[in-house]
């Protein structure tokens, strides 16, 4: 599992270089979200646009990396690929998590909110 | 066109392992592509067959790590006909999950991780049956497709 990280702004912004989330990776991921996040204070943007395929573990390690976070923090999406957009749709979870079309949108978004 | 009376365009036995699903999915994905299924009905049938399969290696064949799981695909009206035998413990009840949708309008701590599995699976799939024969399970259903199926005969099987 490989995720990378950087912070724009107020932004810590993750990477996820994996073209999979699915059962046989999602603790990993939940584990290396939790690491990465562990320290950061405030919007963590997760940019998906190189995974091409999430079943419903995946899904549910995404929903726990969000869940760990607490404290008022916030998980967001953005790049969503087709079949990764479809899952969010067909369990409803777009209503859940915001999602960006890009991560510059996610970073634009954010700058113009108070 | 009956549901199982055309040849399998797909044929595959995999290993009942998260990474023997990961791998097996692969190689269907790559069979269909060579079959000109488009990118949506390939996402469609990945996402069906990912739910199918991490329940059987996780309930069916549960602690077991010796199991092995056959998938075989045909086409049939407008979509694909696909059977998933195994041989680990039957349905509880012998009877498929309900599949109701996860309750999603809860506070963040409340969120579901899970049970999303079965819920995809009905909401993509129809035709769905399950029979326990002796120590098989065989469960049957239809994806679907936006395009047409694709002809029935294929290079990619060999008498045996």
């Amino acid at each position: 599992m490989n995720l990378t990280s950087q912070t724009e702004g107020q932004v810590l912004l993750i990477n996820v270089d994996e073209p999979r989330i699915d059962a046989s990776v999602a603790i990993q991921f939940k584990d290396q979200m939790r690491e990465l996040s562990d320290a950061h204070p405030a919007r963590i943007v997760v940019d998906l646009s190189r995974v091409d395929f999430i079943d419903s573990s995946g899904l549910g390690a995404i929903v726990a990396a969000m869940k760990q976070l607490g404290n008022g923090r916030t998980l967001e999406l953005a790049s969503l690929t087709p079949t990764v957009g479809k899952v969010f749709r067909l369990t409803r979870m777009d209503s859940v998590f915001k999602i960006h079309d890009t991560p510059a949108k996610a970073l634009r978004a954010g700058a113009e909110s108070p | 066109m009956s549901l199982w009376t055309s040849a399998a365009i797909c044929r595959q036995k995999i290993n009942a392992s998260a990474t023997g699903v990961r791998a097996g999915l692969a190689a269907i994905r790559a069979i269909l592509h060579r079959h000109r299924l488009k990118e949506d009905d390939l996402g469609s049938v990945e996402l069906v067959l990912a739910e199918v399969l991490n329940n059987i290696v996780e309930h069916a064949y549960a602690q077991r790590h010796d199991g092995v799981i056959e998938i075989f695909i045909s086409p049939c009206e407008a979509g694909l006909a696909v059977r998933v035998f195994d041989t680990g413990a039957p349905m509880p009840d012998l009877t498929l999950p309900p599949g109701q949708p996860a309750n999603i309008d809860v506070a963040l701590p409340e969120l579901p991780e899970g049970s999303f599995g079965w819920n995809l699976i009905r909401t993509v799939a129809d035709d769905i049956q399950y029979v326990r024969v002796t120590t098989q399970n065989r469960l049957s259903f239809r994806i679907p497709l936006t395009q047409a199926p694709p002809p029935s005969e294929t290079q990619t099987e060999q008498p045996s």
